[in-house]
């Protein structure tokens, strides 16, 4: 059957099984950076914004989200033109493996569309559901936090040498 | 991938009841997906989704708060957030804050498992529930007889749940729900939901409800005995003895049956603490 | 950093070279391209934890139309081998067949199928018709060599290529033991003994991508695997050996790989290989989680005993170490990961009467294999643990009782000779040892000194514990890494490495390595790595030798192109190579003249004399220079329920040069993280009939953000003389802290002592029962 879902802001025509998940369809339409990495609701890894909200492409069944709004990793930037909280992620050493960081970048957008200067405590919070592990999410945080800061023209500066060092943080 | 052999996307709640009649035993109802989404082999189902059926609403009335099945964890720890309960204490641990903007209060109630949160909270509060089905017909059933078994059992084919009732708190009361999972988004390893009513330092009434420790949520009606009638603080070590004798637990990978019976008497003064608190700062 | 001098690109935090391309989500990894024609392929796994298949029927899977190919042990080829991704000739066993005809565990290989869609696969899977004959089981590690244990490798064929102890029949599938001075006497002269034992628990890596591969018969008829794997050489190497298919009939990919921690350095690629070959068309075969729990790799679990005995003094006079492993059904990685239980933990402290004796058994339970620590993380466990009840026993505060008796530059110790990876070890001196400065800086960090004002008193009481590390840098006299490297016309380079970035960063660092030795910055150097046909050979990402041994190999290869650009710079300017400076912007500079990159490169291709300037190397290490660290937590214990809380966490770590300090320190917060899941709430749990009851997410709880304590990562900067810049290992160490971390802040928190890992709630409570911390 078919779901008219808007994708990245451009209408698409998915032509679906009754029972694909989400997950399946926007990977089956190009769109790989919807990862797959537990099939039910648990890594993250999977997650897209449906009308601004994060949600787990691996519960949604594609055919109910007829009229919805889908956002990915695709629609936020590119390499060459990154959306400010990927350049940070880039930036803070927030991707490792990388598999992670889609639904990690997108469920950022989200807070931040939401509040532009969350707490540090308020991103912890956002990215539960997520699951990472690579990272410790200490790098992560503070690229959100980062992020948030640039978005509001605070900018702040980041350190790197080779002197003894002290990172991390909560 | 599910085996789904049609869905329908019924545009309001009569629509919904029609196809949930049309398709008796074969229809599924799609609230947050949690379930559906995760169903492997087996019936090829009939899927109808209820997204749009108009079932999301949270509305304030004078006997007390009607909450729409379709309402999320997520809408309901943010609509509930002015007025601390157990409801709003168990919305907001529910699986993770992403999952959270799935699970409805209706699929959280239809389909319970040990470790659910949402019905150990609403049978402290006294709720009920509101089912229709097609041809107009509605009925409402309080908790006890809602979760006196898998609440698919107690509803009829067709049946939807389309609404949670529940009753305006009443004056010098207050309620909370406590969980004890491994770790943050873990499911419950033990949790109690109390709800109290004071009057004048003295609790008049309690209820206290079990869950995770093992099958539906159970009701402490001893402990709640013990509290009545006396100082809270008093009587809550007795209380809680009497919980940890009183429920019936198992054991798995989440914890052995004997440490869950005294987690559960724990949670029961912490449930209870909290629950006096809010109750004193309603004006108890 | 010292010694190296000034570095431009070496010691800075870089940006990540894919970190971008990750971030936007760009089709990076194994099941990112579509392959026309793809076939799912699903295996058939064993119900049954240990059984012999007397009757196999695939018919009707056969016959389900959309399905390509079934494989039982009937259609394959009975070649025994190792999964184990190691160096030829392989220290683990070969006892595992591609498709067996007797399971082992719940979870074991029954059969395979190639079908249309995913989902014909699966009906297919469950049309394949089995009569197994159930045979006793063995799931207790202690009871595995016991008279009268079902031997779970009672075939003929199974067999150690290399001369090591491997005894089948008494279901042991590795043995070592060590003997250095008197031990007997040394405890007898002894005026404190501490004797602790200890129990860790099988756990999984849970990488975010399962295990993925998608192989094809290529244009030229030759076998392409794209892989998740961190050993694409030695997944050649193995699948040529399991599909008797040679080595240059097959071409092995790794792309972006979403995390391995050890479970992607084992050949799992043989089955899809042969699906593929068998049908000649693209096969894929991706793990779901549950599998990937299961049928995978798991860490080794082990029962470790460490019993050490001082002088009233403090010095130590004796140290023993029994370590007993459980490989699993399979012995992969079985003696390597025993012998790392003391060569890993017993060299880090001063001591002339040392013992060791470690085994690793087989059970009817899934398969271990090397994961992150690999042995360390076992034995750290009960040696730290040890340590601080030593300390109470003599009156001595932990920090200070390593601060005395730590091993420091200058110094070897018998251990290394004594204990290798299969093989006898390797004599070393220490060349850089930063663990004094870790341990004053970590426990600063925490707040050692007034630590005692801060239990509390009531329901929650608050612990502190500590801990000291050592691990090492790549396998003596075994590894080997290599790197090639060539200069384009604008003065850019091909950086071309075997070895493998399996989401670490190693690309970025070995290529911040060869522009730092080349004398450019790193955008003009564009690194290739993991592809069997294109890049030279590494080992692969394991044992902690990607940037001490790929590092050297890349730093030895960048000096001889850099060699090269002299040379042509020294032609270009009419000056002598000896008078020729690159300031490491990418110009050669000679007096008051200067010439590009991009002029140098323009002149060697196109001028005269054409050459192509470029250099392959290799590198072989000689020592495992230990990376040293210290740890320190901060726990809250409430005494009602038992539910602990790591409140804070202090990694201070000595890695060398941080050779980009960001992602360092990325690698010791990502392992530390680990490490707290695997102390607190990781544990797979088996029923009585040997299946696992919790192999997903929902069920088996990893760390997420709020499960996280305050984190303090502190790099204590040495110059480890033989490594690339004075860089180490970092990989590997932090994972192993927190077991004896937070097993010691409890003890300190609340007086008792959590033995068995995780530390769940109900093991707290219990151990607390009697204690009278009334709720």
């Amino acid at each position: 059957m078919t779901a008219n879902i808007e994708v990245n802001g451009a209408p698409r025509a998915l032509e679906v099984d009754p029972g694909e998940t989400l997950l399946d369809a926007l990977r089956a339409a190009g769109f790989k950076g919807v990862k797959r990495g537990c099939e039910n609701g648990t890594c993250g890894s999977c997650v897209v914004l449906l009308d601004g909200v994060p949600h787990f492409s691996c519960l949604l069944l594609a055919a109910a989200l007829d009229g919805r709004k889908v956002t990915t990793i695709e629609g936020l930037g590119t390499p060459d033109a990154p959306h400010p909280i990927m350049r940070a992620f880039a930036e803070e050493a927030g991707v490792q493996c990388g598999y992670c960081t889609p639904g990690m970048v997108l469920s950022a957008k989200a807070l931040l569309d939401a509040g532009p200067r969350p707490t540090e405590a308020e991103v912890r919070e956002a990215f539960d559901g997520h699951l990472c592990r690579c990272t410790g999410y200490v790098k992560q945080v503070q690229a959100v936090l980062r992020a948030a800061a640039e978005l509001g023209n605070t900018g702040t500066g980041t350190g790197s040498g080779t002197g003894e060092r002290t990172g991390g943080a909560r | 991938m599910p085996e789904v052999e049609a869905l329908h996307r019924p545009r309001s709640l009569d629509e919904a009841l029609d196809l949930m009649a049309q398709h008796g035993e074969r229809a599924r109802p799609l609230a947050g997906g949690t379930t559906v989404a995760l169903a492997r082999g087996g019936r090829r189902d009939v899927v109808v989704a209820l997204a749009r059926a108009g079932l999301d609403a949270i509305e304030q009335g004078p006997d007390g708060l009607r909450i729409g099945a379709m309402a999320s964890c997520a809408a309901l720890a943010k609509g509930l957030a002015g007025s601390p309960s157990a409801l709003s204490d168990a919305a907001a641990v529910v699986g993770t804050r992403v999952l959270r903007n799935h699970v409805t209060i209706g699929g959280n109630c239809c389909v319970v498992y040990a470790w659910s949160d949402l019905p150990v909270a609403l049978r402290a509060l006294g709720a009920s529930f509101e089912l229709a089905s097609a041809g107009g017909r509605r009925r409402v059933l309080p908790e006890e007889a809602f979760f006196a078994q898998q609440p698919s059992r107690v509803m009829a084919a067709g049946e939807l749940l389309v609404a949670i009732l529940l009753p305006a708190p009443a004056p010098g009361s207050g309620s909370a729900f406590v969980k004890l999972a491994r770790n943050a988004g873990d499911h419950a390893s033990a949790s109690v939901a109390a709800r109290v009513e004071l009057d004048g330092g003295i609790v008049r009434s309690a209820r206290l409800v079990a869950g995770g420790v093992k099958g539906m949520p159970q009701v402490l009606a001893g402990a709640a005995a013990a509290l009545a009638g006396c100082r809270a603080e008093e009587a809550l070590e007795e209380a809680a003895r009497v919980a940890e004798s009183e429920v019936d637990s198992t054991s798995d990978f989440r914890g052995g049956a004997e440490w869950r019976k005294h987690v559960v008497g724990v949670l029961v003064g912490d449930a209870v603490r909290t629950a006096i608190d809010r109750a004193i700062r309603m004006g108890a | 950093m010292s010694r190296g001098g000034e570095t431009k690109v070496v010691g800075h935090s870089e940006r990540k070279v894919d970190a971008l391309a990750l971030a936007s989500g760009q089709p990076l990894f194994t099941d990112d391209v579509d392959v026309p024609g793809l076939l799912h392929a699903k295996v058939l796994w064993s119900p049954h934890a240990h059984a012999r298949i007397v009757r196999i029927d695939a018919s009707k899977a056969r016959a389900l139309p959309g399905v390509a190919c079934v494989l039982t042990h009937e259609d394959v080829p009975r070649i025994l081998k190792t999964t184990a991704g190691q160096g030829w000739p392989e220290p683990s066993p070969y006892d595992t067949p591609m498709l067996p005809d007797k399971v082992r565990y719940v979870g074991d290989r029954v059969a395979a199928v190639a079908a249309e869609t995913r989902e014909i696969a699966e009906q297919a899977v469950r049309l394949i018709e089995v009569e197994y004959e159930v045979l006793p089981a063995l799931f207790d590690l202690r009871a595995a060599d016991a008279p009268g244990a079902p031997v779970i490798h009672d075939e003929p064929d199974a067999k150690a290529i290399i001369p090591v102890p491997y005894w089948p029949e008494r279901n042991v599938a590795a043995h070592v033991d060590m003997r250095i001075g008197d031990i007997d006497a040394a405890f007898d002269a002894s005026d404190v003994v501490v004797d602790r034992e200890v129990e860790t628990q099988y756990g999984q890596h849970c990488p975010i991508e399962p295990h993925v591969t998608i192989c094809r018969i290529d244009e030229y008829g030759r076998l392409h695997i794209r892989t998740s794997t961190q050993v694409p050489f030695h997944v050649r190497r193995i699948v040529a050996q399991a599909c008797e298919v040679p080595v240059r009939r097959i071409r092995v990919v790794k792309p972006r790989i979403g995390g391995g921690f050890g479970a992607k350095q084992e050949v799992l690629e043989d089955l899809v290989a042969m699906l593929c070959l068998r049908t000649g068309r693209p096969v894929k075969l991706e793990y779901t989680r549950s599998e990937e729990f299961v049928s995978s790799r798991t860490r080794h679990p082990a029962v470790s005993r460490v019993k050490v005995g001082f002088g009233r003094d403090g010095t130590m006079k004796a140290l023993y170490l029994r370590a007993r492993t459980n490989t699993g059904a399979y012995g992969s990685h079985a003696l390597t990961v025993v012998c790392n239980c003391g060569a890993k933990t017993l060299p880090l402290y001063h001591c002339e009467n040392v013992g060791f004796d470690g085994d690793s058994v087989y059970t009817n339970l899934p398969v271990a294999g090397a994961y992150r620590g690999y042995g360390g993380t076992q034995a750290a466990f009960a040696l730290e643990v040890a340590m601080d009840e030593a300390a109470r026993a003599l009156g001595k505060d932990p920090v200070d009782l390593r601060r005395a008796l730590h091993i420091r530059e200058g110094e070897g110790s018998p251990v290394f000779r004594a204990l290798g990876e299969g093989q006898e070890g390797v004599e070393q001196k220490i060349g850089s040892c930063g663990l004094a400065r870790c341990l004053d800086l970590g426990a600063e960090a925490i707040g050692w000194k007034d630590r005692e004002s801060r239990r509390g008193s009531g329901r929650f009481r608050r612990g502190f514990g500590m801990c000291a590390l050592m691990q090492g840098s790549s396998i003596p006299e075994i590894d080997m890494g290599s790197a090639s490297m060539k200069m384009n016309d604008d003065g850019s380079f091909n950086l071309l490495v075997g070895a493998t970035d399996l989401g670490t960063g190693s690309d970025t660092i070995l290529a911040q390595i060869a522009a730092e030795a080349v004398g450019t910055t790193l955008d003009r150097m564009i690194v290739y790595s993991s592809d069997t046909d294109l890049t030279p050979f590494d080992v692969g990402a394991y044992a902690s030798s990607t940037t001490y041994l790929s590092g050297e190999a890349v730093r030895k290869t960048a000096l001889l192109v850099r060699g090269q650009v002299v040379e042509v710079a020294a032609r270009m300017m009419r000056v002598e190579p000896a008078d020729v400076d690159l300031p490491g912007d990418g110009t050669a500079r000679a007096g008051g003249k200067s010439v590009t990159f991009e002029d140098v490169a323009r002149h060697a291709l196109y001028a005269r004399d054409q050459f192509q300037i470029g250099a392959i190397g290799s590198a072989i290490s000689h020592a495992s220079p230990p990376p040293f660290s210290a740890h320190f937590a901060e726990v809250e214990v409430d005494t009602a329920t038992g539910k602990v809380r790591v409140v804070k966490y202090v990694a201070a770590v000595d890695c060398g040069t941080a050779i980009n300090p960001k992602l360092a320190e990325g690698q010791i917060e990502g392992a530390v993280a680990n490490g707290i899941g695997y102390a607190m709430t990781e544990e797979m749990v088996f029923n009585d009939r040997g299946l696992c009851l919790n192999a997903s997410f929902r069920h088996y709880r990893i760390p997420g953000t709020l499960d996280m304590p305050e984190m303090v990562t502190i790099l204590v900067p040495t110059y480890e003389p033989t490594g690339p810049y004075g860089a180490k290992s970092v990989s590997e160490i932090c994972i192993n802290g927190p077991l004896p971390v937070l097993s010691n802040a409890i003890f300190d928190a609340v007086g008792v002592r959590l033995a068995r890992a995780p530390f769940t709630a109900e093991r707290v409570w219990r151990a607390l029962s009697g204690k009278g911390f009334g709720t």
